[in-house]
């Protein structure tokens, strides 16, 4: 019990502490209060209209995301597809894509559409095809929260509403039995996908390069937030301490929210442990809205793919394989594809290694607490989930302010970028595990305790015995993402011998690219990245049970 | 579950084996190893660097801190710490601020080598030049075509109708052009005829005319700007037909777009910045030897006289000239700068950003 103790107390520390020690800083330099700051917001060119483009941003990408990902749940939980798994795959690997590479796709798409339709897209295409991003990166939300329920709700209880008055029509059951059935589900993914919404960065950056979100008007001041000149730093600190704050309270609102949903969902008990889905073949009109969404989902991979093999020769794109060879033989970059790709596996791993203890003793300990103090709970979720929410500015300035009053030294260490991944992935372990937890029945660990199982027993050999799928697909998840983990390692000083794959392709990308092979360098690294990613995420779908395995 | 024993024992395992690829090599880390923070442009290469390494004996740590004020707001917070030995990149228009805030030690450089436009605006030990180039309005010959779009003699043409969001400019806050680009139009409006105007005026009129302002260079270069290698590109929109950047950029599309381009630079006198970038050893790094000899090298007529092509920037020695190959130097406009002391810059561009911020709302 002790050992738990100690590693919440660090988790808190881990997650207050850099935000404390920025907080402190930014306020000892900013003279105007926060009120007055955000009231001045709308003066001043560098925030004009962030707060209202963030919202609005934020509450059309949640509607956007709701409108394609609530069909393509229900498609995928109540029939059963020919390749299923992979197709799961690959609608959910959207989700822990590197948002630069998902920005450079979608700029490619973009390309691609122009020249297709001979139609140059302007600024306003450009806001819209934001939202399709959003929706790109965020369906996975969307059809983890609501395809496991849908999945293992018996077929025998719409056939029981179709007998009853309020269930003869399809709208009429929809409204009657399944909204309510499925509305904290779909609430809680609403909540997270507004929240990775309203934090975006290098979407908005690079698809919308006019416009700004508050992410990204406080990453613009980052570089002299905090700093010790103040004629140079006030204004910066008062953007940056304004900024984070409608940033945090929005989103710890939402976060309360969906924590709060997510605990009355598992609330009903219409779910069954058996398959409930129909066969279907894709040779039908659903069939072919499967095969559109796959489209969808895959063709700003293809143009990422189908760039990285064209390259600017004599003013024409030719086909080459120069940007390939370049990315593996590190002629434009301070390390290869190779080098950096090991390095990328080393820190997965390390975070694997690290984020599951962590986070299967922060999901043990949020389980017990619903039981016996909801509200204890409530709040440790919400710190759980917490560094999600924080920004990527703030946490770089925190742990740099930190590490400056304590060793500079420690900042060259090795291990200082494992703090981002660690930040990043422990939270969605705890949203795998939580949900499979509250999925075990309790019986069997009460009899093993009758008959004389202590506690590590119980844990070894029926607690993770059990949890074996949702770990291993918890890994797989931590694998992806601090793989693709762009934003804290970018913020945090960037050393070369710990360059990971997502910093090389920062790096190519940051360079004028008057030197033709710099963007399809960049393209084929981060091709190599996204198939590394598909082939995790389709190997371990296997392992997550029908209905089980998390909601996320 | 057997399956999944074995899948979790094979996590373990490569655990072990990986994370050993994230081990520090401590042993070069001592008086022969420098550490360098630079912005991300810095396009020497590791080859380079490693042949320098090859001939003394001293390994170049590059860490990229975004542009030449994150190099300085690096610089600063590190100040004192050792993290860093050197820097590379802070400019003459963070100069004045850099030298306020005492970051630098001396080196022992030779100044006679540098050209007069590299020394003009600081010629002390504390920051020596490497590079330098002029950052000004450049354009689409194929928009402005001397007929129908007549070639800008002021910079008050820009807000005619014809230019109605056509100009890209950067964000003089996060860009370093667009803050080089920015305090030369302090000091053209300042000097110009018209003494009832000043450069809030000129950006007022510019914000009417719906300019185009991005945070850094390569969105307005590349996605907007018609003229550049950005049309080639994912994601261009091609909407600016003028956009600030480099003198000799148009000399660098000529050169990797064999010896042709539609890009041309504006010559109004005054109405570009020249831009001087610096290296320079950091207080609280104890390795002036491996310093001076970094600097010696970089300023070496051999690298130096490169930098057209490694560093898409002029020499600073004296007689350095950007290379003649597929129309570069043909292509490349050297302007009449305007002039400007950098201790005014310091004590004044928080006021004239404050002012700019206000304006450009």
């Amino acid at each position: 019990m002790k050992i738990r103790h100690i590693i919440i107390l660090s988790w808190i520390i881990l997650v207050i502490a850099p935000l404390a020690l920025a907080w402190n800083q930014l306020d000892s330099i900013a003279e105007r209060s926060i009120y007055e700051t955000i009231a001045d917001f709308n003066n001043k060119f560098q925030t004009k209209d962030s707060i209202s483009f963030t919202f609005i941003v934020a509450f059309l990408s949640t509607i956007f995301t709701l409108i394609i990902g609530l069909p393509l749940a229900w498609n995928l939980g109540r029939y059963n597809w020919p390749y299923h798994n992979i197709l799961r795959s690959i609608f959910t690997v959207p989700f822990v894509m590197p948002s630069i590479l998902v920005a450079m796709g979608f700029l490619a798409l973009l390309d691609w559409i122009s020249f297709l339709t001979d139609y140059n897209h302007s600024t306003e295409v450009r806001f819209y095809f934001l939202l399709l991003a959003h929706a790109w990166f965020n369906l996975a939300l969307v059809i983890r929260f609501c395809e496991p329920l849908l999945s293992t709700i018996d077929s025998s209880y719409e056939e029981a509403c179709r007998l009853l008055p309020s269930g003869k029509t399809q709208i009429s059951r929809f409204r009657n039995f399944w909204l309510p059935l499925m509305w904290p589900n779909i609430a809680a993914s609403s909540a997270l996908v507004f929240v990775f919404s309203f934090t975006s960065f290098a979407l908005v950056k690079f698809i919308t390069p006019t416009q700004r979100n508050l992410e990204v008007v406080m990453a613009n001041q980052s570089e002299w937030a905090g700093l010790s000149v103040p004629s140079l730093s006030r204004t910066p600190s008062e953007i940056v301490m304004a900024s984070s704050t409608i940033q945090l309270v929005t989103i710890i609102f939402a976060l309360i929210i969906s924590s709060w949903l997510q605990s009355r969902s598992s609330g009903h008990h219409l779910s069954t442990l058996n398959d409930a889905r129909k066969s279907v073949s894709f040779k039908s009109l659903r069939g072919l809205y499967i095969i559109l969404m796959l489209i969808f989902i895959i063709s700003p991979m293809l143009s990422l793919i189908s760039s990285s093999f064209m390259i600017r020769e004599n003013n024409m794109m030719t086909f080459s394989l120069d940007g390939w060879e370049s990315a593996f033989g590190g002629s434009r970059s301070p390390t290869n594809a190779y080098q950096s790709l090991k390095t990328s596996i080393g820190y997965a791993l390390m975070t694997i290694f690290l984020s599951l203890p962590i986070g299967f003793l922060l999901a043990d300990t949020i389980f017990n607490l619903e039981k016996t103090n909801p509200k204890s709970a409530t709040i440790l979720d919400v710190l759980v989930m917490l560094p999600l929410a924080l920004s990527a500015v703030m946490v770089g300035l925190g742990v740099l302010l930190g590490l400056m009053r304590t060793d500079p030294e420690i900042a060259r260490s090795w291990w200082i970028p494992l703090y981002g991944h660690l930040m990043l992935t422990t939270p969605f372990v705890v949203r795998v595990l939580l949900p499979a937890m509250r999925n075990l029945n309790p019986r069997l660990e009460e009899a093993a305790s009758l008959l004389g199982a202590n506690y590590l027993k119980r844990l070894i050999f029926i607690r993770i015995s059990l949890l074996t799928p949702s770990i291993i697909v918890a890994s797989s998840l931590v694998f992806a993402i601090s793989l693709g983990e762009f934003g804290a390692s970018w913020v945090v000083l960037r050393f070369t011998e710990y360059t990971t794959l997502p910093v090389m392709i920062g790096d190519l990308l940051s360079r004028p690219g008057y030197d033709p092979i710099l963007r399809p360098a960049a393209n084929a690294a981060g091709t190599i990245l996204l198939l590394i990613t598909l082939v995790l995420f389709i190997s371990v779908e296997r392992f997550r049970p029908v209905g089980s395995g998390g909601e996320f | 579950m057997y399956k999944n024993k074995v899948f979790l024992m094979c996590l373990i395992v490569m655990c072990s084996v990986f994370t050993g690829c994230l081990g520090n090599d401590d042993s070069s880390d001592n008086d022969m190893k420098l550490n360098i923070v630079s912005y991300d442009a810095f396009g020497v290469s590791q080859e380079l660097l490693d042949q320098f390494s090859n001939e003394t004996g001293i390994i170049v740590e590059i860490t990229r801190a975004g542009d030449a004020g994150g190099v300085l707001s690096t610089a600063i917070q590190t100040k004192g710490t050792g993290l860093f030995d050197m820097s590379i990149g802070i400019d003459n228009s963070y100069l004045g601020t850099a030298l306020s805030a005492d970051i630098f030690q001396p080196l022992d450089t030779e100044r006679s080598i540098f050209s007069s436009r590299a020394l003009s605006s600081y010629d002390g030990d504390l920051a020596i030049p490497f590079d330098v180039g002029s950052v000004c309005i450049n354009y689409d010959s194929n928009y402005v075509d001397g007929e129908n779009v007549t070639i800008p003699t002021s910079l008050w043409d820009f807000t005619e109708s014809e230019w109605d969001g056509k100009l890209a400019v950067q964000n003089p806050r996060t860009s370093s052009p667009g803050r080089a680009f920015f305090i030369a139009t302090v000091d053209y409006f300042s000097k110009d005829d018209d003494n009832q105007t000043n450069y809030e005026d000129w950006w007022k009129s510019m914000r009417s005319n719906n300019v185009i302002i991005t945070d850094g260079w390569t969105t307005s270069y590349e996605s907007h700007y018609s003229g550049g290698y950005g049309q080639w590109g994912d994601g261009f929109i091609g909407d600016a037909h003028a956009v600030v950047s480099y003198c000799h950029s148009p000399g660098v599309e000529a050169y990797y777009g064999d010896n042709w381009t539609t890009s041309v630079a504006l010559d109004v006198n005054g109405a570009s910045f020249s831009q001087i970038e610096y290296v320079s050893f950091l207080s609280g790094s104890d390795k002036s030897k491996s310093a001076n000899t970094f600097v010696d090298w970089l300023v070496s007529s051999e690298i130096n006289s490169q930098m057209s092509t490694i560093n898409w920037m002029y020499p600073a020695i004296e007689g350095g000239d950007v290379i003649e190959d597929s129309g570069y130097r043909w292509h490349s406009l050297v302007p009449i700068d305007c002039d400007i002391d950098i201790s005014e810059i310091d004590n004044k561009i928080s006021m004239w950003l404050d002012e700019w911020d206000s304006a450009m709302a």
